[in-house]
């Protein structure tokens, strides 16, 4: 049953994420090798995500003021195009580019390892695999694809502005009135996706390669698995956090959370 | 002494090893030969608990393989080293450190002078020179990357060493000097060695023992002599070449 494999998936994943802040705990972490994959993973995705950025800030722009117009409210389009892509559609989308760019590697890298014994020669040569190979890399993954989503998030403003210029909506405008919808609250909530995000992205990635089995086959299997679970677990991540978001707003009346 | 007590495995429902029983004592080198799937691999890595029977025992000197208990299973991986069919060496970091990687990571040497001179000790018998050492895994050829795996293995000087294939996609000069350095580490240094192998000729030549696997069981397993001699269809197949599947 697809369904119940899902969810025993979702159970390995939990434990494997235990074993990890488990090891992070210990101080297990080398963070030199951190560093060398952030490199390895982050900085080769920053221009991607800028451009993705610039794009759904654009699109946002577009389509919110396509409806606006309608009711000859184009003075809010700063700010409900910004809080859209901020709260909501900005970082899934630019999540579900990470999960392509940065799931599909790692994943089919751990993968390869597994498949070809390289993992097998850690545990043999006296080493955890979890420590030496995954640690590094699921922190490393948490961190770029935080860092990215946020500035990706930043660069969709930019693109808003520029876009609303193109359409004929003055920048000035459009500024000033983003702070009116746009609270802090919506950056807290874009924050927190962003971060969880990053997350899924890293455990699923990360797990998925290193149960990889099977030979090349096998790496084929765990990439395709990776891309669907991330995209999966993204979407449920985000309905969650917007029902969480909407019932705290109802209940501490904040107005926008 | 390595012994092996009614081992079964399967994958998926799939019987690969049946009731495998057998021991190997010190000093003998056995060589293992079966068809390409017959399960020879996983054979080997049961031996050092990266798979786990479904049912059966084996111990390694006198240690049970037993996956619930962490620091045996550490000591019989220290004392028993295998050779992967891969040659399985860490993609991103150098020669030199793949090959210290076991002492570094077992605390065996600390001094560095002291590892940089067992690395190139062990390099040297495997026939290769000290200029691969700062190159990384992948600019090397197959046969070299193989020769470092089994540099890797030698560096942490093991009792037991289990080699899968080690002379598959070596030219015919290195797969003389390997044979040569099994024998030499099996005469001169009583290590005992179990080789999986598809190469008759090193077979007859370096082992002491022949083991035949064929549909999950045992089939052979006897000297060399006897095995040149044996009425077993696969056998009389090995050494015509015929029916063999690399
Ligand atoms: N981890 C695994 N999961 C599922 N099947 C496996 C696994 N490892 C090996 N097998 C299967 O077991 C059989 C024996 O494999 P192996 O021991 O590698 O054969 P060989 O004798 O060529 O070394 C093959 O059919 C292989 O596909
Ligand atoms: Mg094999």
């Amino acid at each position: 049953m697809p369904s119940l494999s899902f969810l025993s998936t979702v159970g390995g994943m939990i434990l494997f994420t235990w074993d990890c802040v488990l090891l992070t705990l210990q101080r297990k972490t080398k963070w030199h090798q951190v560093l060398d994959q952030i490199f390895q993973v982050g900085v080769r995705s920053l221009g991607l995500t800028v451009a993705a950025g610039l794009f759904v800030g654009a699109i946002m722009a577009l389509q919110i003021d396509l409806q606006l117009k309608d009711f000859g409210a184009e003075a809010f389009l700063g700010g409900l195009s910004t809080s859209t892509t901020l709260r909501n559609i900005g970082p899934v989308l630019i999540a579900f580019l990470l999960s392509g760019k940065v799931g599909a590697y790692t994943s089919a890298e751990l993968g390869t390892m597994e498949v070809t014994d390289q993992l097998n020669a850690i545990r043999l040569l006296g080493a955890s695999p979890l420590e030496y190979i995954i640690l590094p890399r699921i922190w490393a993954v948490v961190i770029s694809s935080f860092l990215l989503l946020i500035v990706g998030l930043m660069v969709t403003i930019f693109g808003g502005i520029i876009f609303a210029e193109v359409i004929g909506v003055n920048s000035l405008n459009y500024i000033q009135n983003i702070p009116r919808i746009v609270t802090v609250w919506s950056i807290v909530l874009s924050v927190i996706k962003s971060f969880l995000f990053g997350a899924i992205i890293a455990v699923v990635s990360c797990y998925k390669g290193y149960h990889a089995k099977g030979g090349s086959v096998g790496v084929g299997i765990a990439v395709q698995s990776c891309a669907v679970t991330n995209l999966i677990l993204i979407i449920i991540t985000d309905f969650l956090l917007s029902m969480a978001s909407s019932c705290l707003q109802d209940i501490f009346k904040v107005g926008y959370l | 002494m390595i012994n092996i007590n009614k081992l079964c495995k399967s994958f998926d429902n799939r019987k690969i090893l049946e009731n495998i029983s057998f021991s190997v004592v010190k000093g003998e080198c056995v060589f293992i030969l079966g068809k390409s799937g017959v399960g020879k691999s996983v054979l080997l890595k049961n031996i050092v608990g990266l798979v786990l029977p479904d049912s059966g025992t084996i111990t390694v000197g006198e240690i049970k393989v037993d996956a619930q208990r962490p620091e045996e299973l550490s000591l019989i991986r220290q004392r028993c080293g295998l050779v992967f069919q891969f040659p399985a060496l860490l993609d991103s970091v150098t020669v030199f450190e793949n090959i210290c990687f076991g002492l570094r990571a077992r605390g065996l040497l600390t001094s560095q002078v002291e590892i940089a001179a067992r690395v190139k000790e062990k390099l040297k018998l495997v026939g290769l020179s000290e200029v691969v050492l700062d190159q990384m895994p992948t600019e090397l050829s197959f046969g070299t990357q193989k020769r470092v795996s089994i540099a890797r293995t030698l560096a942490v000087e093991p009792e037991y060493l289990l080699f899968d294939e080690p002379t598959t996609g070596m030219d015919p000069i290195a797969t003389a000097g390997l044979n040569q350095l099994i024998k030499n580490l099996t005469v001169k240094l009583g290590v005992t060695s179990i080789v999986v192998s598809h190469d008759i000729k090193s077979a007859l030549a370096v082992g002491t023992r022949i083991i035949l696997l064929e549909d999950g069981g045992i089939v052979f397993d006897g000297k060399p002599g006897e095995f040149k001699s044996s009425s077993i269809t696969l056998a009389q197949e090995f050494q015509m070449g015929f029916g063999y599947h690399a």
